[in-house]
């Protein structure tokens, strides 16, 4: 069994592709088909993870409304923690049928490769199944508390992978080789 | 008294947190200059990585975009300028820069290119300018340099050349985006 997990930007898929992706978003989550259509221009990235061949899972990572993304860091408790770098891994989708089977570690490890020491975060619903697994993800760790949110009127949990406990404002982007010396700019 | 020149200020805003006012207003300006179709800008703007807004006393005179664009093009005005191996798949697109033509000559296009640089730092990036247009054919003192031979791509008629920043003759693919 061969995975491997494909970086696309959205404007360089196809059209079969994106309804391969929509597809396997709404398999394995209760996401709005129109808001998940709606939001794929805008997004960075989508991981595509493929066995022998077939997608078989997916995620993105795309910038939330930064109103949005200050709500999250205040409702959890950290408003200190709002970084508007911070990039969100969302709608991470397994077909059924090929879970547990590494598809979901060989898209997370994609990921992280692709993100170096970017910030992201991702928000997790509390009543998921699979949220005490979710949650040992070495890569993240949780900013402030549980919380209820009215937006998503669900009881969620922000997880923050690469964010500094306050935000630093004078960090930036910057296009360098993996050891390169630097200092803030 | 001496009159006081009206201040500009520039913005910038992630598509996705620009109101469908603002995004209307983007798009009237780039389209004030004539130079690209409603259809490719409509398709275009939500893609874009970052939008920048140049005001003058709250009304918008000049805007500016980078963005990545479709990858398989990206590679062909490097391989059509003839330096393929400068392609950098890191490198944005930046994009319909547009002044409305009643405030040209106040200093919008260096204010909108003094935000962009800094949100760009040492970012890599590369625009497209018409060889007939004049205006644009020495940016060097913005940073940007010719690569290669200027060139007729596949989906136009103008006679094109391929300006870069920051960027190396041979693509590095080590380097990537950090936050630091």
């Amino acid at each position: 069994m061969e995975l491997k997990t494909h970086i696309r930007r959205p404007q360089d898929c196809s059209k079969d592709i994106i309804e391969r992706f929509v597809e396997i978003v709404l398999s394995g989550s209760e996401m709005n088909e129109k808001m998940v259509r709606g939001s794929i221009p805008y997004a960075e990235v989508i991981l595509l993870t493929a066995k022998d061949g077939q997608l078989v899972g997916v995620s993105a990572l795309k910038f939330p409304r930064q109103s949005y993304l200050k709500h999250l860091y205040q409702e959890a408790g950290v408003p200190e923690m709002y970084n508007p770098f911070s990039i969100e891994a969302c709608w991470l989708s397994v077909l059924p049928q090929h879970r547990g089977q590494g598809v979901w570690q060989n898209n997370q490890s994609a990921r992280v490769e692709y993100l170096t020491n970017r910030p992201y975060h991702s928000v997790r619903r509390v009543n998921n199944p699979n949220i005490k697994a979710l949650s040992k993800d070495p890569h993240y760790e949780q900013a402030g508390e549980d919380f209820y949110s009215d937006i998503l009127s669900e009881t969620v949990r922000l997880m923050v992978a690469n964010h500094d406990k306050e935000f630093n404002s004078k960090k930036r982007f910057l296009y360098l080789e993996p050891d390169a010396k630097y200092g803030t700019t | 008294m001496k009159e006081q020149a009206p201040e500009l200020r520039s913005i910038m805003r992630r598509p996705i947190d620009c109101s469908p006012k603002l995004l209307n207003k983007f798009a009237e300006v780039v389209l004030a200059n004539g130079e690209v179709p409603l259809a490719n800008l409509r398709r275009g703007i939500p893609s874009a990585e970052m939008l920048f807004f140049t005001l003058l006393e709250n009304k918008v005179v000049a805007v500016s975009c980078v963005r990545f664009q479709n990858a398989e093009f990206h590679k062909h005005l490097f391989e059509r300028a003839g330096v393929p191996k400068m392609y950098n798949p890191h490198s944005v697109e930046v994009c319909w820069l547009s002044v409305l033509p009643e405030y040209q000559g106040i200093g919008a296009w260096s204010a909108i290119y003094g935000i962009r640089r800094n949100y760009m730092k040492d970012r890599p990036g590369h625009a497209i300018t018409r060889v007939e247009n004049e205006r644009v054919a020495d940016l060097s003192r913005y940073g940007y340099e010719q690569v290669g031979e200027p060139f007729y791509p596949a989906t136009g008629k103008d006679l094109i050349r391929l300006i870069v920043t920051n960027h190396d003759t041979i693509f590095d693919p080590a380097k990537k985006l950090r936050y630091c």
